[in-house]
């Protein structure tokens, strides 16, 4: 994944190939025998690792910051509940739904990018954010107010995996998420992925050269938005409930934060940043409140001196040792190859 | 009713309009969105609270709130956001990691429940048509007080000058031998002081906890946002504005949708007029 300078097919596939192994490691983890507090930790982890790589991708390919991302990932899982509770539809059933409610919600979110720009946009995502808080806490028939709607999986399985044991639940967590990322590594590695990239580094440059940037953006939005609603829905089946709380701004602070920790041009980055977040807090055993204190500590302190997150830090030992650095003509160009589909 | 529901509207929006103009003061000059303002007026009610059972003075308190405010505006101006002035979207995103710390700390000092405090001054005068309660035109006036003070700053001294000067054009206020830095740090102790004063208001509410600045923190920002970033005025009657609505709103619909309505109008104004209904700007106008 380092340099594929030579377009050989291994090249083109080695990535994939990494990703599918690595995920294939880490949903055997279970039955290595953890206690079920860390395979529910390790759920959670997951869970908002796929969330996170939506915004990731928005942010860190296309360049738009969106603080109306846990909202959106909310709406996934309440999409999942209420086909639940009104028409008994159960997990893989109301999937393709929460899909698409995230998809539609992330496009609409979109929409006001039209016509404000930079803060003004980023301020608009968290009040669209915080409309949508307000509906779900208000409507009560639908979404049960501020009480929510449980959601217990039944006997329902998938792939053979149980959907209400919490080992064979993380498995499927990690099928699903490493099908998430595919996909995901499959777009950024595609001419729309350099396309993205370009509207990133200079919009009007890329719309003078016949790029429709409003439309790209667009989808962009409704692609995270999808990756939203997949998590959302995961999250649903993982906490058995959902209430209107669980997607206040602050928690998309926390996605914010968890796709910065691990960097947002990687596509690995969120899902480390995840990782961090939920194992870090653990093993250092501090209560709850001490540990936000920590994360915005720690937000603080990456923003200001690793912008990129933790991976380019390793990227920057790794190549270091091995081949001296390469003159970048400016600090953004590494991680355009990094992507590995500049050629 | 509509008098009363107007007069209820006017107190929150003075609140609002307080940390609205703190906010655009502080983005005017730095182009920084300091999202913490949430958590300055949060602290500026605790300190008063504070100071208020040690001493039993609300006077001091407000005293104290400012002077605190000061204090935090200067450090998270010299130790924060100074190293955010060259990207200010890095500003916004420190000042997110600013809202944890804050928050977890007033957790650690305060508790997360909620105190019950007595409003400064109480009691009510009935006029016939409405009701005015004692507290609220106290806070009326003192954010008129202070916004007026803020305007002849602006406006009628030098220091004022300064400040807008920086604010059009940094270069050519350097070249004209205005210390930038200083009126920077200046603007973001301006605008602590104002979300201080602003917390000092809040109390009247009666009830204070760690997440009291949540809800303020986006109206605050809706208002600035309605009003033009950068736009003094604007934010001061955005702020009036909104807070009549919300306030008729609640009264006359449903009170329980009140965010959904600010934030309704808010995104419906921005999409109408990008970048506020005053001459705002992404660039500046104080």
């Amino acid at each position: 994944m380092k340099t594929p300078s030579d377009n050989t097919i291994i090249s083109k596939i080695l990535p994939y190939l990494g990703l599918i192994v690595f995920g294939g490691l880490l949903a055997v983890v279970p039955y290595l025998g953890p206690t079920n507090h860390v395979i529910s930790l390790a759920t959670s982890a997951t869970i908002f690792a796929i969330a996170g790589s939506g915004l990731g991708f928005l942010w860190g390919q296309s360049g738009q910051l969106s603080m109306a991302h846990a909202a959106i990932f909310g709406l996934g899982g309440y999409a999942g509940a209420i086909c639940l509770k009104f028409f008994g539809m159960g997990f893989l059933a109301a999937m393709p739904i929460a899909i698409v409610v995230g998809l539609v919600a992330g496009a609409l979110v979109a929409l006001p990018s039209l016509r404000t720009q930079g803060h003004y946009f980023v301020i608009l995502t968290f009040a669209v954010g915080e409309v949508i808080a307000v509906v779900e806490k208000r409507l009560d028939w639908l979404t049960g107010g501020q009480e929510g709607i449980t959601a217990h999986p039944g006997k329902e399985t998938l792939f053979g995996l149980r959907l209400v044991n919490r080992s064979e639940y993380f498995t499927l967590t990690v099928i699903i998420g490493v099908a998430v990322l595919l996909v995901l590594l499959f777009m950024m590695r595609s001419r729309w992925g350099t396309t993205l990239r370009g509207m990133r580094e200079n919009a009007p440059l890329a719309a003078s050269l016949g790029v429709n940037v409003t439309l790209n953006r667009i989808y962009a939005f409704a692609i995270s938005g999808a990756v939203a609603g997949v998590a959302g829905h995961l999250y649903l089946y993982q906490m058995r409930f959902i209430e209107p709380n669980l997607f206040t701004a602050q928690a998309s602070i926390i996605f914010l934060m968890i796709v910065l920790l691990g960097g947002k041009v990687f596509l690995l980055g969120p899902a480390v940043g995840s990782f961090l977040y939920f194992f870090l807090s653990e093993f250092l055993g501090l209560p709850p409140v001490w540990n936000l204190i920590g994360f915005g500590v720690v937000l603080i302190v990456m923003i200001l001196i690793a912008p990129n997150g933790i991976l380019s830090i390793i990227q920057k030992l790794f190549s270091s040792r091995t081949k001296p650095e390469p003159v970048a003509e400016n600090g953004k160009s590494d991680h355009v190859v990094n992507m590995g589909s500049k050629a | 009713m509509l008098l009363q529901q107007v007069y209820n509207g006017l107190a929150i929006g003075s609140i609002y309009a307080l940390i609205a103009v703190g906010i655009t003061l502080v983005y005017g000059l730095s182009r920084i969105i300091n999202f913490a303002v949430g958590e300055l007026v949060m602290f500026g009610a605790f300190t008063t609270w504070e100071v208020q059972r040690l001493t039993g003075s609300y006077t001091l308190g407000f005293v104290a709130a400012a002077v605190v405010m000061a204090i935090v505006g200067t450090l998270t101006e010299r130790f924060v956001f100074r190293f955010t002035l060259k990207t200010p979207l890095t500003g916004f995103i420190v000042s997110l990691g600013l809202i944890l710390v804050f928050q977890g700390l007033a957790v650690v000092f305060w508790t997360a429940n909620t105190q019950y405090v007595l409003p400064p001054v109480q009691g009510a005068w009935d006029l016939g048509a409405f009701i005015m309660i004692k507290q609220t035109l106290l806070n009326i006036s003192i954010a008129v007080a202070v916004l007026l003070v803020c305007w002849v700053v602006l406006k009628r001294t030098k220091y004022g000058k300064a400040l807008r000067a920086v604010s059009d054009d940094q270069g050519a206020a350097a070249l004209m031998g205005i210390p930038v830095q200083r009126i920077i740090t200046s603007a973001f102790i301006a605008g602590s002081v104002l979300c201080g004063v602003a917390g000092w208001l809040v109390l009247s509410a009666g009830s204070i906890s760690p997440h009291v600045g949540d809800s303020y923190l986006l109206r605050g920002f809706a208002v600035a946002l309605i009003g033009g970033l950068g736009s003094v005025s604007g934010a001061a009657l955005a702020g009036i504005g909104l807070g009549i609505i919300e306030s008729l709103a609640a009264g006359y619909v449903s009170s329980g949708w009140t965010d959904a309505y600010v934030f309704g109008i808010m995104i419906a104004i921005l999409l109408w007029k990008p970048t506020g209904l005053a001459k705002g700007s992404e660039g500046a106008h104080i």
